[in-house]
Formats: structure tokens, C-alpha cells, sequence
């Protein structure tokens, strides 16, 4: 069946069997193994990726159901100023270990900030709710996402620019 | 491997993410039932085609598996465990594979399945060619008659645990008509390739292991599984790689869950606390089949049950039990959190009868001198360290919140030694150690060692994932060992590179290193252990539904020297998680009939950001061992200490006596009823 | 076993019209796909299969939520997540945001839909008990005729409902509430828990002195289906409750039948949970009731 969406950012069609997931569609005939797969039943989060702007589990979606959405996933995501500080705050701040969950952790988090004031650390825990890491405890997570949104609330853009932390 | 930069911006290179040319998926049909004879099966592959034993490999697996507890790859006449793999398929996509699992036939005869390990003990044997239900039995120390005025006795529990890594298990498997290469998430290629060539009777020259980025282990991925030959051995029929990738449902039914152990314990002491004898009963529910840590488990936690105190009578009957539920594995401690768990409730219970400051009563048996127990267990002197840790825990000024305080001694598995190789390239410095990261960040490890000790930058060491077609000789990564015996073997790579260096060029520089292409192998064998101290404090509250909330955890652990001091305080406050978890919520459950209860990774217990938003406080101490690098372990810690720490202030704020996790909340309310 | 859906035909009609020809006229076992969050974890465990899925998130009219002097109309398609998010909902119906906030996580809600969460039935969804607690009428349609069913005649038992085998659920609309009403949703999940033990919709209408002139208490998840507690209502009625709430287990007169239990927790211990959601989620109405006439006056 004739699946017609935009994957981060390029308009894309293909020809899907209907039963088959939205992630083993991005994985397997697009290529892009940031997606993960880690239960099934809709909880670890691994899969998460933004469709029409907003989080939600790839593993739990018929591909079909994102007919004529825009997905993005983290692939898609690296040019965005916000995604580039949190992922300098996870690697400074160690918020992955074994790094499986961390593709999921980053668009939930990138969705958090989105909103464009701080938010406090009961926020951060509450976004990352669907996301389910073994291996940090979540707190250098939390601590990856809180440095993140104080740089982007705290900092104007000029700032960052000539941190070189805008680019 | 990937780097964390990789990690990142989404390019790992996990199980699941290779592929090969024409490979096929493999699917598994599990058994319904926890205990059946098989009358009939019809599928692509059963036991009459694909026949061989799962090897033991991993921590606990030194000795080799009896005969009647061995499990076959594909059960023959009779299943033992719900889960149990019965029959393969194979399709060209995991959908189809999958759909293939529909045309599986089989006829079982439900048989009366046993699931209480104490009454397994002395119960009809579960297994056709066994004796009685034991799969080992040990009596540690020796017996005794104390005149003590005071007898303390409890039973204590903690039920199966999931390891439940995000990542699940997974490999791939190619036989090339003479070569059988896997890329596996694991802690261990070594284990694997030696399981792989004893399950498979194939000569270990001619298998490779790859370890590709593994995404957590926790005790999971030590070890060797019927599911990795059958998938093995289907690429040698058919010549197509093979891949098999667990699900989260799989892996709740059919992967080793750690923990199931009870100990019945009983303290004789005197009237001020000091213990004066030490017996009691380690029973480990080992499920099916003995796979290494299923016979290992009960003695190891009979060996350490004293920890820190200096007991000098102990007598303790140890045995595992085989019951009809998966076969027990490692989980994050395998062993230790039991016995601490065990051992710290018991001082807690001796100082309520006695009503002595738990404090007192464990310094009164804490040694001012090193210290052999009964069992073996060699300590350092535990009493200066448990006064340090007190006063650097801030006790007292917790005091008021009626804190729970836990002391334990890690027994790390450094025993073995570990390998390590240095390839040097094209500039760039190439590093493989026996047992690599699936998450403790070796890397880091590995490129400070070798900066310090070889002078070359950070930027020009490249840290690399196991592969037995590399380092020909490795052990693994598991029991906190690898800080301590993988640490001390990038050293000694380190200097036999520079030997040989000075000895050919007569001098040595970072510069003539890198402008050579040179490679040294070395194995760093590494006898008895490296024992360190550790305590925990922790304060909990607890609401109206008698819910708990862990309120703080401070952790003071030695870790002879921390070598990256960030990466050291992250494994501890993961580990801190874990061992909150296993208090308030994590446990597999099981029915009567043997049939599995917990339906997903939530209902495992696992804990959200959500779950704990308390603080975790860790200091760490230093007292360098005698290894170049002064390291111990720690990896483990957290996972022994934190839980009886935190069970110990629950029971103090709720005045009700606790011995089994995790904690059932109605056990809390009775305090209004009384 | 856990991965893939069997397979079933798939169609995604673009209009009403066309799903409701399509349900009535298709043979097997078919199945409406929304937001699919509780629908997919089954197929992939192939615990269901069904013959064909009708997929109507392509109907785009179905997508809606007005709010006007009438009351609060649904589309089945309005998101979860959107509900959580919209501030009209949650200063006239705060009972719906802190339902719709407590579904599951940020992701789920993303994706689920009212029209699925109420279809779905199952005693732990969120919406359900609020939307009894507001007394809603649900609107189904197949392709002869639509009808209008009043929420207390909507729910059934676990997974089953007024929905017949042609209907489509294609409407949700929420009376007006009186002046000085409050609502509140209260949902009690333990430590790293799936599924909620209990959770309680209220509905408290006070009059000028702060007295309760009409209660509506419903519970839920720990029971078959949301359950109005009409003896609790009556205690309520004509009382001040800025003190303590006065319900207690005595009156709680459920019959052992209609408890919906999957939890390990023992019965004595969910009695006391149920106790603290349905006093929680009164106290937190009242006050939202009181504030109107303090404010008013």
C-alpha cells in the first residue's frame, strides 16, 4: 500500500505492507538505525520520534497511520540549534551509559525545550516519563537536560554564537 | 565501535542495526507450559534436527554443568519451564519469521509443575534423569555449639529479579562453510566462542566473536544461551547468516532472571550485641536448569554472608534447588546483594531484641585487625572504615530522620586476570581488552591509562569492542572486575609495548610509538580477590497510603583509586536506582502453576524518572590497592549496599519488621492497626 | 513473538460516509484503528488479529474540539495530548486535563485519542470516569441511523460498551456545568507501576453557603466499569466540606463482583486506596465549586 509522508524534511513515498510498524519502516527501508526497539508494549521509549512536531512511540504506530505527517528523527533533528545542546550536555554530563536509550531521551527532551521557557526538574522528570533508562538512574539525564535548558533560556543566541555553541 | 559522539546523533552499532547480504530471521516457539511431556512437534527446526547442550559460560560458570541439569538447545520429551524454546523458524523478515510461529505444532501433556524451592528440595525430581531437585549442595565453615544468651532467627526473601537491559539479547550469526563468525551484544566474546565451541563441538580456531555496542547487560549477556546455538547452528545448515533478536515478552519468560534466594538465618550472640556464631540456610531457586550461577549461587552467598563482621563460628547450608521456572542467571551483584541483604537484616533484627543503636551492634563485631571467616572470606580491617563512613556519611546529622545505615564488603570477581592488545596504526593507537563496556564507559578508562602511561594523546587512542579474532585471550566483564584485572592489563600492555620500543630503538617518545605500526598482546593473570569496604545511609517517608519515598541515599564506597572520578559516581548512582527498585518494586512474578505474572518492563518494576526524585549523595574513598593503578571495584556496590540501608529506614519509620522485598505496602499500614 | 502484527487488510476511508459503508458492509472481524495506543501492544503480540482494520485517521472531520455556551463538543480523533495541552479545557474542565494528563506518558498521549480511550473500555482508561462524572453524551453512528447515548448507558464491562458492530463513536459533547461547580480527576498508580489501583472523578456543585447542592462521585480502574457511588453523593449532599471529607469505607457499598482486580495488592489494602482517591478527588472539586461563590461575591 502507497505510504506518502515527509522524513525529515524530504518528501518521501513508498509502497508498505499495512501491518508493518512506523519503526521497522524507518529502520529497515530508510536506514535509520537511531530508532530503537526496547519493549513491546509501548513504555521504554527507545522508538520515540517527533511526528507532526510531537513525541510518540514508533514501535506503536501502523507506518500507514503517518500518512501525509511529517516524521523526524534524530537524523533529521541534527541541524536544530536546540538538539545540538543538548546533545553537548549528554556527552558532558555523561547522561548515557550504554546509549540505546539515548536517541529517545534526546527527542523527548528536544520536545521539552521546545517550549521556550525553563523548566524545573519535576518538568524534565515528566517529559522523560516515557522514556525508561537501566543504566544513569536518570540523574545525569536530568542533569544533561537541566544544563541544556539553562543555556537556552539563560543565554541569548548571541552568546551561544560566540561560544561557538550555536553552530 | 562507536564512540558516544556516535551514540548521540544515532550511530551505534547495536545488534539489531547489522546486517548482511541474504540474512534470515529466526523465531522461536516457546513452551506454554512450566512442566509437560512433548508428544508431538511439527516445525522447521526441533530437537530431532538441531541437538546440543547450552554450555555454562559467564560469572559463576568455572565448573562445569552437571548432566542431568544441563539444557538441551531444543527441548526433546519434555519442557521444564515456561518459555522454554521447543522448535525454530526461519523467514526473510522478522514479520514472516513471526508468522511462521502460527504454523508451529505441538502436543504437550501438562505434567504437575514445581515452583516453591523449599518444597522442591525433597520432591520428586523435575528432570527425567535426575536424582532429586538439588543441583548442588555445600556445607561452609564448621558446625558448632555456642552457649549464647541470645538466639536471633528470621527467614528473609528476595524474589527473581529481570536484569532488563533497553537492549535486549540479540546475534548474528554466519557460517561461511568452514568459519562460524557472530556479532553479539555481550559481556564477554570469550565465554561466548568457548560456549559456542562446546555446545557446538566445533573447533574454537575456527569461531569468531564480535562484540558490537551492547546497550546493558547487567549479569544478562555474560552468558551463553540455547537460542545462540540453535541460531548458530541453523546458519551451518542452511549457509545464510541468521539473526535473532529478543523481545521484551522473550525476555521476561526466557532470559536468566538474578536473585530468587531465601536464607533462613540464625545469630547466637551475647547480651551486648557481639556475635557469637553464625548458621543458617541459603536456598537459591535455580529454575530448570544449572547454567553455571544456578549451582554457583547458594555456596557464593553462604561464602560471603558475614561481609564486614568478624563471626568466628559459622556453619551454613547451601542449595540450589531446580524448580520449573527459567534458569537463574547473574543480576547486577549475583550473589553479594543477597548476602549483604541478608546479613544486614539480621544486625538489624539482633540490635531490635536487644534495643542497642544498630550502630553499636555492628561496630561491636567490626574487627580492628584483617580478618579470615570460617568460610574463607578474607577482610581488611573493617572497623576504622565503618567509623570513617559514618562520620563521612554525616550521620549524625541524619540521626533524626531515623535513618537506615547498611556496611558490606564487595567481593569483586578480579580472580582470572584479564587480556589486553595494543595495535599501533596509522598514528592512532588501538586498544581491545578482554571484557568490554555495555555502559560502564571503558573507554574512558582505557584512554586515561594509556595517555599516562604512554605519554600519546586522548584524541590518537582508539578504545575498541571485544573481538576474538583480535585479542586472542580475554576472561570478561562482570563481578566489578573490570577497573581492577582489565585496568591492570592496559598497563602491562602499556609497558611491554614500551620494552619493546626502548629495547629496538633504544629510547622511547609518544612520536616513535606513533609512527610505528607494532602490536603487543599480553594476558595479566590476577589471583585472589580484592575485597573492599562500603556503606550506605539512607532516609525515607512514608504517606498516608504507606507509600515510601526514598528521601536521600549517601553512599560511601572504596574504590582503591578512582581512575575517572565522574564515570565512578555514575555507576553508583544507576546502580543506587537499581537497588531502589529492588526494595519498593522490582519482581518476577509467578503463579502456582509455574506460569509468568509479569507482563512487561513496567510490571517488572523497573523504575521511571518519575519513581525517584530524591538525592543521591556519594563519596568516595580511596585506599589504592596494590595494582599499579591502585583500582578496586565498584560497578556492584550500589546494587549491595542501598538496599538493605533503605529497608532498615523503612522499618525504622514505620516500626514494622520487614525481611522479604520488595516491600508490600500494606505490610506498612498495620502500624495504625496496632 | 512480541514484534509484528499478523497481517489484515487495511483500508482508510477519507470520509464518514465511507467508514460507515465500509464497517457495515465488510464480513470477519473488523476493527476501527484511532490513535491505535492500546490496540497496537495487542496486535504485535498477536494476543488480536483481526480480518480488516478501518483506519480513520484520515477522516479529518472527526478531528475537533469546540467549546461554546452549549458545552464542550469532541471529535474521537482530538488527541489526548491535546486535551492535556488546551487551556479553554482546563480552566472549564479541570477534571478532563488532569485525566487526560494522567494517561500514560507525553508520547501515548500524543498519539491516543478521546474517541479511543473511551471505545477501548478498559476499566484503567482515564476518560471514561470523568466523562460519566459529566454526565456526556456519547454520539454513535453506523450507516442508517445515528442515536445519542446518555455516559451511564455507555459502559458496559471491561472492553465492552454501547458501541454496536456497524457503529462508529463519532461525537462527544459535555454539558455546561452549573455556576459553582468543580471538577476533579484523581488517579492513585503505585511505585513503578502499570496499571492505576484506583482512580475517582467528582463532580461538586455548591450553593451560596459553600453547601454541596448536588455531588457526583464516580470510581474507577479498580472497578469492571466507572461506577457512580450514588450513597456517597447523598452523604455529600448539603454539607460544607472545607473540614474533613466524610466518606468512608463503610460507605462504599460495591459487591465483590464488580471489582476489577490485577494487582497483587491485597483487597484490604486497595479498600484504603480507593478510600484516599474518592476523598482526594471530592476535596480537590469542592474547592474549585467554593471558589466560584467566593469569588462572585
Amino acid at each position: 500500500m502507497e505510504l506518502k509522508f515527509t522524513l525529515n524534511g524530504e518528501k518521501r513515498q513508498i509502497d508498505v505492507e499495512p501491518r508493518k510498524l512506523l519503526i521497522d519502516v524507518l529502520r529497515d527501508d530508510f536506514g535509520l538505525t537511531s530508532v530503537h526497539s526496547g519493549c513491546d508494549t509501548a513504555m521504554c521509549g527507545a522508538c520515540t520520534v517527533l511526528v507532526d512536531g510531537k513525541p510518540v512511540k514508533s514501535c506503536n504506530l501502523l507506518a500507514m497511520q503517518v500518512q501525509d505527517s511529517e516524521v523526524q528523527t534524530l537524523e533529521g533533528l541534527s541541524n536544530e540549534h536546540r538538539m545540538k545542546i543538548l546533545k553537548k550536555s549528554f556527552l558532558k554530563n555523561h547522561g548515557l551509559q550504554c546509549g540505546f536509550c539515548t536517541s529517545g531521551m534526546l527527542i523527548s527532551s528536544f520536545y521539552l525545550l521546545k517550549k521556550g521557557r525553563e523548566s524545573d526538574d519535576d518538568e524534565i522528570r515528566e517529559a522523560i516519563e516515557g522514556n525508561i533508562c537501566r543504566c544513569t538512574g536518570y540523574v545525569s539525564i536530568v542533569k544533561s537536560i537541566r544544563e541544556a535548558d539553562d543555556i537556552l533560556n539563560k543565554t541569548s543566541l548571541e552568546e551561544l554564537e560566540m561560544k561557538g555553541e550555536g553552530r | 565501535m562507536s564512540t558516544f559522539e556516535d551514540k548521540v546523533n544515532g550511530r551505534g552499532l547495536f545488534i539489531d542495526d547489522v546486517r548482511l547480504p541474504d540474512m534470515q530471521y529466526v523465531a522461536f516457539f516457546r513452551s506454554e507450559y512450566a512442566r509437560a511431556r512433548v508428544k508431538h512437534v511439527k516445525a522447521d527446526f526441533t530437537s530431532r534436527d538441531l541437538q546440543g547442550i547450552a554450555a555454562a559460560a559467564g560469572e559463576g560458570s568455572e565448573s562445569d554443568v552437571r548432566t542431568p541439569f544441563r539444557e538441551p538447545i531444543l527441548a526433546g520429551d519434555v519442557v521444564s519451564y515456561v518459555g522454554q524454546p521447543i522448535a525454530a523458524v526461519v523467514g526473510r523478515t522478522k514479520y514472516e519469521a513471526e508468522d511462521k510461529l502460527s504454523e508451529v505444532e505441538v502436543d504437550y501433556e501438562p505434567l504437575e509443575p514445581l515452583v516453591d524451592p523449599e518444597g522442591a528440595i525433597n520432591s520428586e525430581p523435575i528432570l527425567p534423569d535426575a536424582e532429586s531437585n538439588i543441583i548442588a549442595e555445600n556445607y561452609l565453615g564448621k558446625d558448632f555449639n555456642v552457649d549464647a544468651s541470645v538466639v536471633v532467627e528470621e527467614r528473609l526473601y528476595i524474589p527473581r529479579i529481570l536484569t532488563n537491559p533497553i537492549e535486549t539479547r540479540g546475534l548474528v550469526a554466519h557460517y561461511d562453510g568452514n568459519n562460524l563468525t557472530v556479532w553479539i551484544s555481550t559481556q564477554s566474546v570469550y565465554s561466548i566462542k568457548e560456549a559456542f565451541s562446546r555446545s557446538l563441538s566445533l573447533d574454537p580456531d575456527k569461531i569468531r566473536v564480535i562484540q558490537v555496542d551492547t546497550g546493558g547487560a547487567f549479569g544478562l549477556k555474560g552468558g551463553f544461551y540455547p537460542e545462540y546455538a540453535v541460531v548458530a547452528l541453523i546458519s551451518m545448515r542452511t549457509g545464510k547468516p541468521m539473526k535473532w533478536i529478543e523481545s521484551r515478552s522473550e525476555h521476561i519468560v526466557a532470559s536468566r532472571p538474578g536473585r530468587g534466594a531465601i536464607g533462613k538465618i540464625k545469630l547466637y550472640a551475647d547480651t551486648r550485641g557481639k556475635v557469637l556464631g553464625l548458621k543458617g540456610d541459603i536456598i537459591v531457586d535455580a529454575g530448570a536448569y544449572d547454567t553455571g550461577m544456578g549451582s554457583f549461587a547458594a555456596s557464593y552467598i553462604a561464602y560471603q554472608l558475614s561481609g564486614p563482621y568478624a563471626i568466628d563460628r559459622q556453619y551454613i547450608h547451601a542449595v540450589s534447588v531446580a524448580t520449573n521456572k527459567a534458569p537463574l542467571g547473574p543480576y547486577r551483584g549475583a550473589g553479594r546483594p543477597e548476602a549483604a541483604y541478608f546479613m544486614e537484616r539480621m544486625m538489624d533484627q539482633l540490635a531490635k531484641r536487644l534495643a542497642i543503636d544498630p550502630i553499636d551492634v555492628r561496630l561491636r563485631n567490626l574487627s580492628s585487625s584483617s580478618f579470615v571467616s570460617p568460610t574463607g572470606l578474607k577482610i581488611d580491617p573493617a572497623r576504622p572504615f565503618f567509623e570513617r563512613a559514618l562520620r563521612e556519611m554525616e550521620y549524625e546529622r541524619y540521626r533524626g530522620m531515623k535513618p537506615g545505615v547498611s556496611f558490606f564488603v564487595l567481593v569483586p570477581a578480579a580472580s582470572g586476570g584479564e587480556g589486553c592488545k595494543i595495535t599501533v596504526r596509522d598514528g592512532l593507537v588501538h586498544v581491545w581488552l578482554g571484557g568490554s563496556t555495555h555502559g560502564q564507559r571503558h573507554d574512558l578508562l582505557v584512554s586515561k591509562i594509556v595517555s599516562s602511561e604512554l605519554g600519546v594523546d586522548r584524541g590518537s587512542i582508539v578504545y575498541e569492542l571485544s573481538d576474538s579474532g583480535e585479542l586472542s585471550k580475554g576472561i570478561g566483564a562482570w563481578g566489578s572486575r573490570t577497573a581492577i584485572v582489565g585496568g591492570n592489563a592496559v598497563i602491562q600492555a602499556c609497558r611491554k609495548l614500551k620494552d619493546e620500543i626502548v629495547k629496538e630503538k633504544g629510547g622511547y617518545s609518544p612520536s616513535m610509538l606513533t609512527d610505528l605500526n607494532k602490536s603487543v598482546e599480553v594476558f595479566a593473570d590476577f589471583r585472589g580477590s580484592l575485597n573492599s569496604f562500603g556503606a550506605n545511609l539512607a532516609t525515607v517517608q512514608i504517606n498516608e497510603l504507606s507509600q515510601v519515598d526514598v528521601l536521600d541515599v549517601v553512599c560511601y564506597y572504596d574504590v582503591g583509586r578512582a581512575i575517572n572520578e565522574s564515570v565512578v559516581r555514575e555507576q553508583i548512582e544507576g546502580g543506587t536506582i537499581q537497588g531502589i527498585g529492588q526494595v519498593l518494586s522490582e519482581k518476577l512474578a509467578y503463579g502456582k502453576d509455574g506460569q509468568v505474572l509479569t507482563s512487561s518492563i513496567s510490571d517488572a518494576g523497573v523504575l521511571r524518572s518519575t519513581d525517584f526524585r530524591g538525592r543521591i549523595t556519594v563519596k568516595i574513598a580511596e585506599f589504592p590497592s596494590d595494582l599499579p593503578h591502585g583500582a578496586k571495584g565498584v560497578g556492584e556496590s550500589p546494587t549491595i549496599g542501598v538496599p538493605p540501608a533503605i529497608v532498615s529506614a523503612i522499618e525504622n519509620v514505620s516500626g514494622v519488621k520487614i525481611l522479604n522485598t520488595p516491600i508490600d505496602p500494606l505490610s506498612l499500614t498495620r502500624r495504625e492497626n496496632e | 513473538m512480541g514484534f509484528t502484527p499478523a497481517s489484515f487488510e487495511y483500508r482508510r476511508p477519507s470520509t464518514l460516509n465511507e467508514a460507515l459503508e465500509l464497517i457495515s458492509d465488510l464480513s470477519g472481524d473488523v476493527r476501527i484503528l484511532a490513535g491505535g495506543q492500546s490496540l497496537i501492544p495487542l496486535l504485535k503480540t498477536r494476543v488480536a488479529s483481526y480480518d480488516y482494520l478501518i483506519d480513520i485517521n484520515g477522516i479529518r472531520s472527526l478531528n475537533y474540539y469546540v467549546h461554546d455556551s452549549d458545552g464542550d463538543f469532541y471529535g474521537p480523533l482530538y488527541r489526548i495530548g491535546s486535551i492535556a495541552n488546551n487551556d479553554v479545557i482546563k480552566e472549564n474542565f479541570p477534571s478532563i486535563n488532569e485525566a487526560a494528563r494522567s494517561v500514560a506518558d507525553t508520547q501515548i498521549r500524543n498519539m491516543g485519542t478521546i474517541g479511543g480511550n473511551i471505545s477501548h473500555s478498559d476499566p484503567g482508561n482515564d476518560i471514561p470516569p470523568v466523562i460519566l462524572s459529566l454526565d456526556a453524551v456519547i454520539t454513535l453512528r453506523s450507516k442508517k441511523q445515528e442515536r445519542r447515548v446518555h455516559s451511564p448507558d455507555f459502559f458496559y464491562g471491561p472492553y465492552e460498551n454501547a458501541i454496536g458492530p456497524d457503529e462508529i463513536l463519532v461525537g462527544i459533547e459535555i454539558p455546561r456545568l452549573k455556576a459553582n461547580t468543580g471538577t476533579s480527576f484523581v488517579k492513585f498508580r503505585g511505585t513503578a507501576r502499570e496499571f492505576s489501583l484506583s482512580s475517582a472523578a467528582s463532580r461538586i456543585t455548591v450553593d451560596g453557603d459553600l453547601r454541596v447542592s448536588n455531588a457526583v462521585v464516580v470510581l474507577a480502574s479498580c472497578l469492571m466499569k466507572p461506577t457512580r457511588l450514588e450513597e456517597i453523593e447523598a452523604e455529600l449532599m448539603d454539607r460544607n466540606l472545607s473540614g474533613d471529607v466524610p466518606v468512608s469505607s463503610n460507605d462504599l457499598k460495591v459487591k465483590e463482583d464488580e471489582f476489577f482486580y490485577r494487582s497483587e495488592v491485597s483487597f484490604d489494602y486497595l479498600i484504603k486506596v480507593i478510600i484516599h482517591t474518592l476523598k482526594s478527588s471530592i476535596r480537590s472539586a469542592y474547592r474549585r465549586a467554593i471558589k466560584g461563590v467566593n469569588n462572585g461575591a
